[in-house]
């Protein structure tokens, strides 16, 4: 409903453009026959009618979507209306009036849409009402007619004459009219109903129903009425001579009656503007050749103008701008294919720093629009010293979630949904979704700072504390930027979403999704399962997660370590499904599936690669070791608190350690020491013994030992 | 009593009740249907609007006049004479006679109303 009504509101104003286009036009085209006009208001009509358009840059609409679709959900409200000057008048008013704030569930601007599209929803129904009851009054009144012999018929019970129906038009006339004004009357009729206004009418109507919260329209529609009337005049004297005019101006007079301005369904003689009727009448002169051909290219050039839909635009200044693709980005390092519209000045790939500048966080494949101070430093790339902002132009809403995150939950909040903690592995980006009936969701950069984790939201002053005990992170009300209330209970009072002390325990590794999946019954039980590869934690170097899912329900999960490649699901008629991976030498393992002890085990030619999850690992001393490697060690202390709780197995144990390594491996050994707490990950290569490294980490993730 | 107005239209109507009086409502309604081409209910509609002015009455489905017709367009002239000439007849008939001259027949009739009327 409200996106309708959002549709239909900018609907108007694409047709309030043309409408205040035609009323200006009207004005030069005062010695142009009537019908032109009326040519004109159909085009508004056209607009109002049809949602979309053919796109042409002749278009002079500024903007077809004044409202963009989804303003009920932005964070500031802003219109798009095409004009800077509206635009800066109005925005700000809607930002400080209807910005989204964390602690309300819905934004202000989504409650006011939903309140205005019920009173339109109501408007038109009334206005329909209103034609549908002056509809029948008028069919009970003329039902005692006399039919004459000229085809019109003759009422008492109406005080002005009109025609009547849509399909079968009849000429309405009161009987107390005197022959000769008859006579015209009836003329100016049939010219109606030859032009069929008595459909045209209705019709104008009908959309001003809809659309009645227009003013402009409804001034086009009066003028419509106003148009129609001097046409018809118009087609009637067109071939009078003086003394009928003068005759047919009488029964104007006589005609002209104090009816309402506007009336839907009866095209009334006497109505409209009577003056400047009797006016036109007595002045007309059949309009000369040339004024006609001019009104029509006027027409044909308004059609073009206003009938297309303009291309989209862009806001921004041509010069010391360009769009691209990020082509790659770490650290503070970008580099960007220029598309081809910019490659002139900027060659196909451009390198820009975002050190201590706030950027958004670019990877590669972006598509990214950027302002820069113009000077260009000819290098190759080129280098872009002074880039003043960047925009992320992807088509879809880049996902808010930090990918390659780690995910706290709270499990006990009343909440339908669990409130959950994203934080990333990889930028310090987080995401904390609180409720599921709210529709904001907090993102922003997180630190960690003496047991304390502060979550600080883009681009507002909201900021959440947890504590961090024994691994989970602890909701610090006090501290924290207020939560929304709600009342869970029928019978109670309104509870915050995450209440004081509210813990956040570790859940589970986000998987940046699954690159290979396939439907195989593979535990022959008749139906067919789900089995999907993605990504381990260290984005796919080595490791890679294998799920079955049963009818939507997770049956095994397992991570596993293997060689790098490309993976993909495979069926032999004998042994059925298994998993084929090709490295980039060219090499094909061939990974064998079966369902064990509750584990899905991979078996490459007959021995099982073993899984990580829950593994235990073996046991060593780290003291003893560290003694025996007599100072060819390093230890480092990483100097900030760990972003994660302590490592649980050995997976976690493996992706640790894995930052800190500098060689080759494609095999991984794990081994734990319960006294002093240490996981040591033994990375090496199946093929060259002697190189490999040994990397201790504490379970803290504070302390790592580096052996060369 | 010299409120009473019709239409043209209910004129009409009014003219076939006059004609054809007294008529059942069910052959009124025929008559209008054939020469006006009129609905049922229409025909009632009006004849209950003319039985309300007081003109005709409808008792047990049958429609007699309350008011003849020539009682009826009297009334008329002398509603039309009061209102246009401050019920001055000798004013009308001057009116009258500007734009038509009187036929000789005409004026013996004439004379014939005014000596009569001199005698009440």
């Amino acid at each position: 409903m409200t996106d309708i009504f959002i549709k239909l509101l900018n609907m108007s104003i694409t047709a309030s453009w043309i409408a205040l286009a035609v009323i200006i036009l009207r004005l030069f085209l005062k010695k142009a026959p009537k019908w032109i006009n009326c040519l004109l208001w159909g085009m508004v009509a056209i607009r109002l009618l049809l949602p979309f358009s053919v796109k042409s840059v002749l278009s002079l609409i500024p903007s077809t979507q004044t409202l963009p679709k989804d303003i009920v959900y932005a964070k500031e409200p802003m219109i798009q209306s095409g004009v800077p000057v509206l635009n800066s008048t109005i925005n700000p008013v809607l930002s400080s009036s209807m910005a989204a704030t964390p602690e309300y569930s819905a934004n202000p601007m989504q409650i006011a849409m939903a309140i205005a599209s019920q009173v339109w929803l109501a408007g038109v129904i009334i206005m329909l009402l209103y034609a549908v009851i002056s509809y029948l009054g008028i069919y009970f009144k003329i039902r005692e007619s006399l039919k004459t012999d000229t085809g019109i018929y003759l009422c008492d019970r109406v005080s002005s004459p009109f025609i009547f129906g849509m399909i079968k038009p009849r000429i309405i006339i009161p009987s107390s009219m005197n022959e000769a004004d008859i006579k015209y009357v009836t003329a100016h009729e049939r010219a109606h109903i030859k032009r069929f206004d008595h459909i045209w009418k209705p019709l104008g109507f009908t959309l001003l129903c809809i659309y009645w919260f227009n003013p402009v329209l409804w001034t086009a529609y009066i003028l419509l009425c106003r148009d129609i009337e001097l046409a018809c005049d118009e087609r009637v004297i067109r071939d009078m001579d003086e003394l009928s005019k003068k005759a047919y101006s009488n029964a104007l007079i006589n005609c002209s009656s104090r009816q309402r301005l506007v009336s839907a369904c009866p095209v009334a003689f006497g109505e409209v503007g009577v003056k400047s009727r009797i006016k036109s009448v007595l002045n007309y002169k059949k309009p000369a050749f040339w004024i006609i051909i001019t009104a029509l290219v006027l027409c044909v050039a308004a059609g073009v103008f206003f009938l297309t839909d303009p291309k989209d635009k862009k806001e921004k200044p041509a010069e010391n701008y360009f769009e691209g693709v990020v082509f790659s980005a770490y650290d503070d390092s970008v580099l960007v294919k220029v598309d081809e519209a910019y490659r002139k000045t900027l060659g196909d790939k451009v390198f820009f720093s975002t050190e201590n500048k706030d950027f958004p966080y670019l990877k590669e494949d972006d598509r990214i629009a950027v302002e820069y101070d113009g000077k260009i430093q000819e290098t190759y790339p080129v280098t872009l010293p002074g880039v003043i902002s960047v925009t992320l132009l992807n088509e879809e809403t880049l996902s808010i979630y930090p990918e390659n995150a780690n995910i706290y939950v709270y499990h006990d909040s009343p909440d339908p949904m669990e409130p959950t903690l994203r934080l990333s592995n990889i930028d310090k980006r987080f995401s904390f979704s609180y409720s599921i009936y709210s529709s904001f969701i907090a993102i922003g950069e997180y630190e960690i700072k003496r047991d304390v984790l502060y979550l600080r939201c883009d681009g507002s002053d909201t900021e959440y504390r947890f504590n961090i005990e024994d691994g989970a992170y602890v909701f610090d009300e006090k501290n924290s930027s207020p939560v929304p209330k709600y009342k869970y209970w029928s019978e109670g009072e309104e509870e915050a979403c995450v209440p004081d002390k509210a813990r956040f325990v570790f859940d589970r590794h986000d998987t940046p999704g699954e690159f290979v999946y396939a439907d195989y019954d593979i535990d022959n039980d008749g139906k067919e399962e789900r089995l999907s590869l993605s990504y381990g934690p260290t984005y796919g170097i080595f490791t890679f997660y294998l799920s079955i899912f049963e009818d939507g329900k997770e049956e095994y999960k397992d991570l596993y370590s293997y060689h790098h490649g490309d993976f993909s699901f495979e069926e032999r008629e004998d042994t059925g499904l298994y998993i084929k991976v090709k490295t980039t030498e060219g090499k094909i393992y061939e990974l064998d599936i079966v369902l064990e002890n509750g584990h899905a085990c991979l078996y490459d030619r007959g021995v099982n690669i073993g899984y990580l999850y829950g593994q235990s690992a073996n046991e060593f001393s780290y003291s003893k070791e560290i003694r025996e490697y007599d100072g060819r060690v390093e230890v480092k202390n990483i100097d900030y608190h760990s972003t994660q709780p302590h490592i649980a197995d050995a997976a976690e144990a493996i992706v640790e350690a894995a930052k800190y390594a500098t060689v080759n491996y494609d095999t991984v050994t794990v081994a734990y020491d319960k006294f002093e707490d240490v996981w040591k990950v033994d990375y090496s290569e199946k093929d060259s013994p002697d190189s490999g490294q040994i990397i201790y980490v504490s379970s803290d993730r504070a302390t790592v030992t580096m052996l060369y | 009593m010299s409120d009473v107005q019709m239409g043209t239209v209910e004129s009409k109507f009014a003219d076939m009740i006059w004609s054809n009086e007294p008529v059942s409502s069910a052959r009124l309604a025929e008559l209008a249907f054939s020469e006006l081409n009129w609905k049922k209910t229409t025909s009632y509609t009006v004849l209950k609007r003319l039985c309300d002015k007081g003109i005709f009455k409808n008792e047990k489905g049958s429609v007699t006049s309350v008011i003849s017709r020539e009682d009826f367009y009297s009334m008329q002239s002398e509603k039309f004479v009061d209102e246009t000439f401050e019920g001055s007849l000798p004013a009308f008939l001057a009116a009258f006679t500007k734009r038509k001259s009187l036929k000789p027949e005409e004026v013996a009739e004439l004379r014939r109303m005014v000596d009569e009327y001199e005698v009440k």
